[in-house]
């Protein structure tokens, strides 16, 4: 049983490669963020002044910062930050959106059309530079940082939370179940909201990167993390400064980044065309 | 929906929209931690100077009075003041936007050119290792950080290699031309100033790679699908049939129609690079409305930084709004069906 099971998921990153890459890419980086406290050979916050800006080498792979930090293990700890911020953002967005779209949907008439022009507007805004106003407004910090770039996202998950739920209430069982006396609250959470989430978890995970970028750019421009701490977009941030003499500093950090956002596109991609029927009878046939 | 309904439809979305930036920008201008009434008065002000400064400013009537005061101030193009320095911000920040702009322009075009030509390119052979090969750098150029590609870019072509200028829009030795249009390559070809337009040229060429480099993937992407789709009709595979030069199918007939889901994008991609130029600017110390909004932010000059927000916001309605108007005057279904 067991191995059939294997069987069959070596068959399907067969059939889609780079969706499985991606995956293991993804993994490979969890598996850092989490392990972090374990693997990272030094304290990710000790200074030591005698050893500032050293290049890569044995001692310490990724070299050293300014006042002597092992970056390597501030880019391991950075891994937690960043990772944590690009799921925030996407569990506020995802959350919200899902509620209020199923709802939307769901009750229809006037309701419906105001929660969805509403959204309409939202979606015209210009996320980041909103992002940026409100992030300045609120205090540059990490959690601003991601409720801001969360509840700017929420249209794109009301939309197909919406779209899914127009489709799934025609069926008998909702409908059986209506007739039956089921309210719109229990109707939401045992009809409706978990056939929705299939569709809800692709969505996700092709917000993760973006959401990854975007919080790290706000970071990077100093409305993110604060210093201390060990964050990808603002390590790169601080490497700034030494980046023709010290170029490891920020060269490490964004490579990582690039190649934790890239595995989350690539298993994003592959999740919504094993969804969508028209790209799933090209890469088989 | 006919076309004047969508048009006009369109028109009152964009007046929702601005009102919604402003509202915001107007309630975060005024929820501030900071008192308004006591930085303007200055740090040794006593209370009745304070008094006085925000029965100046409006800030003792209601919130709704003072927002319908703003949108007032905001229509006759009052933005108010710096904080840091005391001059208006809309014209400090439009004596700034033309380098702004010459540096997204040039990179919607580098972005645009590579896009479409690699995304026609990997159409063409889908399926091929070339097509694989476009579409995963495609997806890995939306994947990198555009402030690390800038510093890396840097550290290569200027701090390793020595070929191309680091910062800035001219070398120091240079003097600026004369400003016509405010963009230092057309005004120098204007007044045939060879050594500044190369010069010039040399500094753009940096900021606006980076910014193409991480907005031309997404519209490759776009490119990519709609020419397969367009290339898998039976009225190309006829074309082809007939003998017609497939470069010409290619081309004329195909590349036509696949250019339409393209417009679309176009307007999303300028968002992005109304944020990337904030990022870049700061990089390659581009003196434009990035770099001026972000030293806004390190000094909490609320007024610029909501002068930027809602002059960007509207800047972007206003495109998407074009583009919505371009899409429909290319695109024979939308105005036959509606």
């Amino acid at each position: 049983m067991a191995r059939r099971r294997l069987q069959t998921l070596v068959d399907l990153a067969r059939r889609h490669p780079a969706a499985a890459s991606g995956f293991m890419m993804v993994v490979m980086i969890a598996g850092m963020a989490l392990l972090a406290p374990l693997i990272a050979p030094y304290d990710p916050d000790a200074i030591a002044l005698d050893r500032r800006l050293l290049p890569p080498g044995p001692a310490h792979w990724a070299g050293t910062d300014e006042v002597g930090r092992d970056l390597l293990s501030r880019i391991l700890w950075g891994a937690r930050a960043s990772l944590a911020v690009g799921l925030g953002i996407v569990t506020i967005a995802s959350v919200l959106g899902t509620l209020i779209g199923c709802f939307s949907g769901y009750v229809g008439k006037t309701s419906d059309s105001l929660i969805m022009r509403l959204m309409d507007v939202v979606m015209a805004l210009p996320g980041l530079v909103i992002a940026m106003a409100l992030t300045a407004a609120l205090g540059p910090s990490l959690v601003n940082a991601a409720l801001a770039l969360g509840l700017l996202a929420v249209p794109y998950y009301t939309r197909v939370a919406r779209a899914q739920t127009l489709a799934i209430k025609q069926l008998n069982f909702v409908r059986a179940s209506k007739v039956m006396g089921a309210g719109t609250w229990h109707q939401l959470r045992v009809n409706i909201i978990p056939n929705v989430l299939p569709h809800i978890l692709v969505l996700m995970t092709m917000h993760v990167g973006a959401a990854i970028l975007a919080a790290a750019a706000l970071s990077f421009i100093g409305l993110g993390a604060q210093p201390p701490a060990a964050e990808w977009g603002a390590l790169i941030n601080a490497g700034r400064h030494y980046v023709l003499e010290q170029w490891w500093y920020s060269a490490f950090p964004g490579l990582v980044m690039a190649i934790t956002v890239y595995g989350f596109n690539l298993l994003g991609d592959g999740l919504r065309d094993a969804l969508d029927p028209k790209s799933k009878s090209r890469s088989i046939g | 929906m006919t076309v004047l309904n969508r048009i006009v439809w369109r028109l009152l979305m964009l007046l929702a929209v601005v009102l919604c930036v402003t509202l915001i920008t107007f309630v975060i201008s005024h929820q501030l931690p900071g008192d308004p009434a006591q930085l303007m008065a200055g740090p040794r002000a006593g209370p009745d100077a304070i008094e006085k400064m925000r029965a100046a400013l409006g800030l003792d009537r209601p919130l709704h009075i003072q927002y319908a005061r703003y949108l007032h101030d905001l229509l006759q193009g009052d933005f108010g003041a710096s904080i840091v320095t005391q001059r208006p911000v809309l014209s400090e920040l439009a004596a700034v936007f033309p380098a702004t702009l010459e540096l997204m322009l040039t990179a919607l075009f580098i972005s645009v050119t590579l896009g479409v030509i690699l995304g026609v390119a990997a159409a063409v052979r889908h399926g091929s290792w070339f097509d694989h090969f476009i579409r995963a750098s495609a997806t890995f150029g939306i994947s990198v950080p555009s402030f690390w590609l800038g510093l890396m870019l840097l550290l290569i072509f200027y701090g390793q290699l020595g070929i191309l200028p680091g910062v800035g829009r001219l070398d120091d030795a240079l003097d600026p031309p004369a400003a016509m249009t405010g963009f230092y390559t057309l005004d120098a070809a204007l007044q045939g100033q060879w050594a500044v337009l190369r010069n010039a040229l040399e500094h753009l060429l940096l900021p606006a790679l980076t910014l193409a480099l991480v907005s031309f993937g997404g519209m490759l992407r776009v490119i990519r699908a709609s020419m397969i789709e367009v290339l898998s009709e039976d009225y190309i595979r006829t074309a082809i049939a007939s003998g017609i030069p497939r470069r010409t199918v290619i081309f004329n007939h195909a590349l036509r129609n696949a250019l339409i889901p393209f417009v679309t994008v176009l307007g999303l991609e300028f968002a992005a690079l109304l944020f990337g130029s904030v990022v870049v600017e700061t990089i390659f110390m581009w003196p434009g409305a990035g770099s001026l909004v972000l030293e806004a932010i390190f000094a909490l000059d609320f007024p610029m930084i909501m002068c930027f927000t809602v002059i960007v916001s509207m800047a972007y309605v206003i495109i998407n709004f074009a583009v919505d108007l371009l899409y429909m005057a290319i695109n024979p279904q939308i105005r036959e069906i509606g």
